[in-house]
């Protein structure tokens, strides 16, 4: 269940899916690292926010990479809404 | 004065603060803002008063003219365009594996662009999903909403039924190597680049 993940599990699937779109290599970035810099553009944040609807079963609003322009940043940030809508 | 207090003036660091998340990325604002500058001064479109800061998320206006400017990067090209009393969005994409992702495809078609997606050989597709992209990408920019838009709900005439208007807008491709106005693009079919304008 959504709720249940916790921060530091959303920080790794998010660095998985960082990872998998081939932008960067693997320790070349921190949970701090700007998203823009990963390769997180407007392309990319589309399908970012796909992958996570697809895993979490939330609604997420593209913007969302802006507002929170960091791995560590997302994770808290979808963490959040999670606990929203539960 | 350098050249990036040249293009914002007072407010530069005030604009950077807001805006820029990495030295590599005001390197490249910059660089599409010194093209945009460029543009109006080599093609006289108006008065160059440099541009003057909107709100936070917001890109910079042109001071004391009705004109609007988008820009869009890829890897190693770049595109911007100028248009005066409209607004303007632009993209530019390369047909890159990420067009290939079913998760992408559902979020940025309608059911019928989707429907179209299983008709295409995997190449075609992925060139048409990039092409389809871009134009979906410059609306929404030149219309203000940017990511907010719901890309699946925007529906593109097909380009045999659009008429043309009088084109009030100058645009130019350029490469990251060679970033003035009036560069020459060669086409390339896994290169995909849109415009569109919207009243202000």
């Amino acid at each position: 269940m959504s709720v249940s993940i916790t921060h530091t599990e959303l920080e790794e699937w998010l660095t998985a899916r960082v990872l998998a779109y081939g932008k960067v290599e693997e320790g070349s970035f921190t949970l701090d690292t700007p998203l823009t810099q990963l390769g997180l553009d407007s392309v990319y944040a589309l399908t970012l926010c796909g992958d996570i609807e697809d895993a979490y079963e939330i609604d997420v609003d593209p913007v969302i990479v802006w507002d929170f322009p960091t791995i560590r940043l997302l994770a808290g940030g979808l963490a959040d809404q999670m606990r929203a809508a539960a | 004065m350098t050249e990036a207090g040249g293009l914002l003036g007072p407010d530069l660091a005030r604009w950077l603060s807001l805006r820029a998340r990495s030295p590599a990325e005001a390197a490249r604002r910059l660089a599409g803002r010194a093209a945009v500058r460029d543009l109006v001064r080599e093609l006289d479109l108006f008065p160059w008063r440099g541009f003057t800061p909107t709100d936070r998320g917001r890109k910079p206006a042109f001071e004391g003219a009705s004109a609007d400017f988008s820009i869009s990067h890829t890897a190693d090209r770049m595109l911007v365009a100028v248009a005066k009393g409209r607004r303007i969005g632009v993209d530019i994409e390369e047909a890159s594996p990420v067009f290939d992702s079913l998760t992408l495809q559902r979020r940025m078609c309608s059911p019928a662009e989707l429907a179209r997606t299983a008709t295409l050989d995997p190449v075609s597709r992925r060139r048409w999903l990039t092409r389809l992209w871009t134009a979906k990408e410059a609306l929404s920019k030149a219309d203000g909403h940017g990511l907010r838009k719901d890309f699946r709900t925007i529906e593109l005439l097909p380009l045999a039924e659009m008429e043309w208007p009088d084109l009030p807008f100058v645009a130019a491709i350029a490469t990251r190597s060679h970033n003035s106005a009036g560069t020459v693009e060669i086409w390339h079919p896994d290169l995909s680049v849109a415009l569109a304008l919207s009243e202000r």
